[in-house]
């Protein structure tokens, strides 16, 4: 029987298997460090919007992802410059910063803001959308933000910016296994979650 | 190459989902080869399948336009770190407004001084000079 690898979907974006690997960002970064501004082009189109969507899916809201995107790159510029080769990859750099930013928000924001007055961060500017997609959409931010952090974190730096397990795991701070176990776990709790709140509409299986 | 099995598959499964491209490199043929050969297998895909057809749909709109227009407009970044500090001691100086003037004044002085020291030396009596040394010599030769 042929098995078949499912083509990856809107969240997939290719990247290689393992930091060890050349990171393709160098020669860019070397030009960044020379003041070229055309190289900081580059690497915006390699990279904005994957970690726009990380910014936005952690933090629910488009407006704090673009401050969050644009501390990002400013660091990154500053990083230029400094950057060596052979160690982590830089987009696995830029993935760490982003999400220490946004841990960052959602301290000062859950010291002011409760969650559920937040705004609706993924069809806010998409009209179009239809409602049941935007409530679909809705109801798996809510089930995700009631995963422990580090469980959310796994889930979205592996699911949704198609990071490898050790792009991933160097993200964390943390092992394989210790990541392998957060996101079996995420995906249990999702699981159990979603089946909760979705019997009622979408005929879940089992 | 890995030991696959049913056992394994279902730990993958439940970890990365159904996404043989999430699944660890290593690990993958294996798994592709056990899917291919086994019912069994291929009912804990279908499984897995679910969960990620959900995540799928957790959709977020696209960074507006004019996001990388304001980030491009960050370069070159601000200096940081003691270039900062050195600017802003500049700045509280007063810049260049002051700090010429000022230059320019203490080389004035620089140059005139000893002009103006040894003019003040010449000016003085000997006489008057001995005195005063005399006078010094005696207070120090006074005993309690």
């Amino acid at each position: 029987m042929a098995i078949t690898v499912r083509e990856p979907s809107s969240h997939w974006m290719p990247v290689a298997a393992s930091a060890a690997e050349s990171d393709p960002d160098l020669p860019v970064l070397q030009r960044i460090a020379g003041g070229d501004a055309a190289a900081c082009s580059v690497l915006l189109d390699r990279h904005l919007a994957r970690l726009h969507a990380l910014a936005t899916r952690m933090l629910g809201s488009a407006e704090d992802a673009d401050e969050v995107c644009q501390d990002a790159f400013v660091r990154a510029w500053r990083q230029a410059p400094h950057w060596k080769s052979g160690g982590a990859r830089f987009s696995t750099w830029l993935h760490q910063v982003v999400l220490n930013l946004s841990r960052d928000r959602l301290r000062s924001r859950r010291a002011t803001v409760p969650l559920e007055q937040l705004p609706e961060g993924a069809h806010e500017d998409t009209p179009e959308h239809a409602q049941g997609q935007r409530d679909r959409s809705l109801m798996i931010r809510r089930a995700m933000e009631q995963l422990p952090a580090r469980q959310r974190e796994a889930l979205l730096l592996c699911h949704f910016q198609g990071l490898t397990n050790i792009e991933a795991a160097a993200v964390l701070a943390v092992s394989v296994d210790a990541l392998e176990s957060l996101l079996a776990r995420a995906r249990r709790g999702l699981r159990d979650l979603l089946q909760g709140g979705t019997e009622a509409y979408s005929g879940v299986p089992q | 190459m890995s030991s696959m099995n049913p056992v394994r598959l279902s730990e993958l499964l439940d970890t990365y989902g159904d996404n043989p491209l999430r699944w660890p490199e290593e690990e993958r043929a294996a798994a592709l080869q056990l899917l291919a050969s086994s019912a069994e297998a291929r009912a804990l895909r279908e499984h897995a399948s679910w969960l990620d057809a959900q995540l799928d749909q957790f959709e977020v709109a696209p960074a507006r336009a004019q996001l990388r227009a304001c980030i491009l407009r960050g370069f070159p970044p601000p200096m940081i770190g003691w270039r900062v500090w050195l600017r802003e001691l500049w700045q509280e100086l007063g810049g260049w407004r002051l700090v010429t003037p000022a230059f320019a004044a203490s080389l004035f002085l620089g140059a005139m001084l000893p002009n103006w020291v040894e003019q003040s030396a010449a000016d003085l009596p000997d006489e008057d000079l001995v005195a005063d040394v005399q006078f010094i010599d005696d207070d120090f030769w006074v005993q309690p």
